[in-house]
C-alpha cells in the first residue's frame, strides 16, 4: 500500500487510541466526579448528623426549642442527599437503603419527641427538666438517645460507604489508568513502529534512489533501480528508472546521430576532396583547351597569312605566262601548224582559270582576316540594292519574279554581309536560268533565341540532298564549268562571314525543284 | 629652253613584269621614255642623281611607276622619300603592285601616292591597265617640269 495509505491508517489508528484514550479520560472523570459527588453528599450527610448530634446533645442537654429546630432542621435536611445518593454495588445500596430506613426511624422518633416536647412545653410552659415531668423527661430522653443512636448508625453508615465508595472509586480509576496507560503504550508502540517500518523503507529507498541518481548522474545509464513495494517510492522509483531509459535512448539516438553526421561529414569531405580533384582536373583541361585554341588561332592565322603570301606570290608568275603567251599570239603566228596554236589556247585559258582561282582564294583569305566593321543596317534595303546590281548585268530575257519578305535590321559589317547576299542571290539566279521563269524568294523566319534566320530560295535546278554536306566546301562544286560558271568559292565564303558573325548556314534542297539557302544572324539590340 | 621629253621611271625588280609593262607602253608608244631601274636603291639614286647616276641631268621623270615589294629599299620606302622632299613631292607616283593589301593602299594614301593600280592578271587588261596609265600620266597630265 502506499506510504499515503499507510499515514492515513496509522492517523487513524493513533486517532482511534487517542478517542477511546479521551473516552477512558472522560470515564474516568466521570467515575471522579461521580464519587466527588457523592463523597460531597456523603460529606454532607456526616455534617448534618453532625450538627443533627450536636443539636441532640445541646437539646438533651439544655432542651431548647432551638435545639429542637435544629434537629428538625437537619433531620429534614438529611432527606435530600440520602434520595440523591445511589450506588451501582449491591451491598452498598443495602447500606443505603438502611440509612434511609434509620432515618426515617429517626424522624418517626423525633416527631415524637417533638410531641413529647411540645406537649410538655403546652403544660408546663418550662423547660423540660428532670424535675418537672419525670416521665416526660424520661420519655424525651429515650426519644434523644434512640435519636442519637440513629445519628451514630447514620454517621458510621455514612462513613462506611464513603469509605467503600473512595475505594471502589480508586480500583475503578487505577482500572482507567490502567487503560489509559495501556493505550499510551500501544499507541507509543504502534507509532515506533511506524516510525521505524517508515524510516527503515525511507531510509533504504532514499538510499537506493540515491545511489541509482548518483549512478545516473555520473552517466551509467545502463543501471536501473531495484525497489519494490507498492508506495510512492516504487513510482518515484519506476520513474527514475524510466527517466534514465529515456535518458539512455536519447544518448544512443544521440550517438546514432553524431556517427552519422560523422559519416556525412566524412562523406562531404570526400565529395569536396572529390570536387576539388574535379576542379583540378577541369582547371587543367581549361587550361589545355586555352592553350590549344590559342594554339589553333596561331596555326589559323599562319595558314592565313601563308594562303595569302602564296596566293599573291603566284599572282605575279600566272602574269607572265598569260602575259607572255598573249604576247605570243599577238606575234604572227601563221608560222605555227594548228597544234601548236591549239597548244596555246589551252595553256592560256589554264592560265586565266589559274588566276580566278587565285583571285577567288584571295578574296577567301582576304574575308578571313580583315577587320569586321559592325553597323545597324535594314537587311531589306541591302537585299534590294543588291537585286538592282545583280539585274543589270542580265539578258532582258531572263524572267525573275523576286518576292522579298520583311526582312529584320541587323547589326553586322555591311560590306561582308552584301557579299553574302550578292553570293546567295547570283547562284539563285544562276542556277534558275533554266527556267521560264524563275521565282526567287529572300525572307526571314520569325525571331528565335535573340536571331533572326533569313532564307535564299529559288525554283532552279536545285541539288540532291546527300551532297548537301559539300555545298558549303572551298572550291567544292557539284557541277562542271560548262554547266554552270564558278569556282566554288561562293558558299565557302557565306559560311565563313556568318560564322564570324555568329551565326550557322545550312541548305535544303531537292533536285530539280529547287533549293533554300538559311542563315542566322544575332540580333544584338541597340547598343 | 631645252624640253626634255617626259620620262617614265619604272621601279620593278621583275624582269618579266617589267617586260610585259614595256610591252603595253609599246601600245601607245611610250616605249622609248621608260627607264627601268630594278629596285628602291637604284630609284632613289637616279631621282637624286647619286650613285650610278652621278652627273645626270636634274630633270624629275613625268611619271613614276612604283612596285612595293623590291629588294633593299622598297616600293613604300621610296614613295615616303618622294613626297617628303619639296624637290621630288610634285613628281606623280602610282604603285603598280601585285595584290590589293588592305594596308599597303591606306599607307601608299597617307604617303601621297597619286594611284594605287593592281596589276591585272589577264594580258589584256593589263595592257589596258598599264598604257592607259601611262597614257594619262604621261601625256594627257600636266605636270610642272621643274629643273632641280
Amino acid at each position: 500500500m502506499t506510504i499515503k495509505t499507510q499515514q492515513r491508517l496509522l492517523l487513524a489508528v493513533i486517532g482511534i487510541i487517542f478517542c477511546m484514550m479521551f473516552g477512558l479520560v472522560v470515564q474516568s472523570n466521570r467515575i471522579t466526579e461521580k464519587h466527588q459527588a457523592r463523597g460531597l453528599l456523603l460529606n454532607e450527610i456526616i455534617k448534618q448528623v453532625f450538627d443533627f448530634s450536636i443539636a441532640a446533645s445541646d437539646y438533651s442537654m439544655y432542651h431548647h426549642d432551638r435545639a429542637l429546630e435544629q434537629m428538625e432542621l437537619r433531620i429534614t435536611t438529611l432527606a435530600r442527599p440520602l434520595e440523591q445518593l445511589e450506588f451501582g454495588h449491591a451491598d452498598s445500596q443495602a447500606v443505603l437503603e438502611s440509612m434511609q430506613q434509620e432515618l426515617e426511624r429517626a424522624r418517626h422518633i423525633f416527631k415524637q419527641l417533638k410531641e413529647s416536647h411540645n406537649t410538655f412545653k403546652a403544660k408546663y410552659g418550662v423547660d423540660i427538666t428532670e424535675k418537672t415531668d419525670v416521665f416526660a423527661h424520661q420519655a424525651i430522653e429515650n426519644f434523644s438517645s434512640k435519636l442519637s443512636i440513629s445519628a451514630v448508625t447514620l454517621v458510621t453508615n455514612a462513613q462506611y460507604l464513603l469509605k467503600t465508595s473512595t475505594e471502589s472509586q480508586m480500583k475503578e480509576l487505577r482500572f482507567y489508568d490502567r487503560q489509559v496507560m495501556t493505550g499510551i503504550v500501544v499507541s507509543f508502540a504502534l507509532l515506533s513502529l511506524a516510525v521505524f517500518i517508515f524510516s527503515r523503507r525511507f531510509v533504504t529507498s532514499i538510499e537506493a534512489l540515491k545511489d541509482g541518481a548518483a549512478r545516473i548522474a555520473c552517466g551509467d545509464l545502463t543501471s536501473r533501480i531495484g525497489l519494490s513495494g507498492g508506495d510512492e517510492l516504487t513510482d518515484l522509483t519506476r520513474s527514475l528508472n524510466e527517466m534514465s531509459d529515456r535518458l539512455q535512448e536519447s544518448r544512443e539516438a544521440l550517438e546514432d546521430e553524431i556517427e552519422e553526421r560523422k559519416r556525412t561529414e566524412e562523406s562531404l569531405l570526400e565529395s569536396e576532396q572529390q570536387l576539388r580533384e574535379w576542379e583540378a582536373a577541369v582547371q587543367r583541361l581549361n587550361s589545355k583547351l586555352e592553350n590549344q585554341v590559342i594554339k589553333l588561332q596561331e596555326a589559323n592565322k599562319e595558314m592565313e597569312s601563308f594562303t595569302y603570301s602564296v596566293s599573291h606570290d603566284l599572282r605575279a608568275p600566272l602574269r607572265h605566262v598569260t602575259g607572255f603567251v598573249e604576247m605570243l599570239n599577238r606575234r604572227d603566228t601563221s608560222g605555227l601548224d594548228e597544234k601548236s596554236r591549239h597548244y596555246l589556247t589551252v595553256i592560256s585559258e589554264a592560265a586565266t582559270k589559274m588566276s580566278s582561282l587565285i583571285d577567288d582564294l584571295l578574296s577567301f583569305s582576304r574575308m578571313g582576316r580583315s577587320e569586321m566593321m559592325k553597323s545597324h543596317f535594314d537587311l531589306k534595303q541591302l537585299t534590294w540594292d543588291v537585286i538592282g546590281e545583280m539585274t543589270k548585268g542580265l539578258p532582258p530575257e531572263r524572267g525573275i519574279e523576286w518576292r522579298i519578305g520583311d526582312l529584320p535590321e541587323v547589326t553586322g559589317d555591311r560590306a561582308m554581309l552584301r557579299l553574302v547576299l550578292v553570293n546567295l542571290i547570283s547562284n539563285a539566279v544562276k542556277y534558275s536560268n533554266k527556267a521560264e521563269t524563275a521565282l526567287i524568294e529572300v525572307d526571314a523566319l520569325p525571331e528565335e533565341n535573340g536571331s533572326t534566320t533569313v532564307y535564299v530560295r529559288d525554283n532552279g535546278t536545285g541539288f540532291d540532298m546527300k551532297y548537301v554536306d559539300k555545298l558549303f566546301g572551298l572550291f567544292q562544286r557539284l557541277h562542271s564549268t560548262e554547266e554552270y560558271e564558278g569556282t566554288g568559292v561562293g558558299l565557302a565564303n557565306v559560311r565563313r562571314i556568318i560564322g564570324r558573325h555568329g551565326g550557322r548556314t545550312w541548305a535544303e534542297g531537292e533536285l530539280h525543284k529547287g533549293a533554300t539557302f538559311y542563315f542566322t544572324l544575332p540580333l544584338i539590340k541597340e547598343t | 629652253m631645252v624640253v626634255e621629253l617626259k620620262k617614265i621611271l619604272l621601279v620593278e625588280d621583275n624582269p618579266n613584269d617589267a617586260e610585259l609593262t614595256m610591252e603595253a607602253m609599246h601600245e601607245k608608244n611610250l616605249a622609248n621614255e621608260v627607264i627601268w631601274l630594278k629596285d628602291g636603291q637604284e630609284a632613289l639614286d637616279f631621282l637624286y642623281c647619286e650613285g650610278a647616276y652621278q652627273g645626270r641631268d636634274r630633270i624629275n621623270p613625268a611619271l613614276v611607276l612604283l612596285d612595293i615589294k623590291m629588294p633593299r629599299v622598297d616600293g613604300l620606302q621610296v614613295l615616303k622619300k618622294i613626297k617628303s622632299d619639296p624637290n621630288l613631292r610634285t613628281i606623280p607616283v602610282v604603285i603598280l603592285t601585285s595584290s590589293r593589301e588592305e594596308s599597303d593602299l591606306l599607307q601608299g594614301y597617307e604617303d601621297g601616292v597619286n594611284a594605287f593600280v593592281v596589276k591585272p592578271v589577264v594580258f589584256g587588261d593589263f595592257i589596258h591597265s598599264v598604257s592607259s596609265l601611262g597614257a594619262f600620266w604621261a601625256v594627257l597630265n600636266e605636270a610642272p617640269a621643274i629643273r632641280i
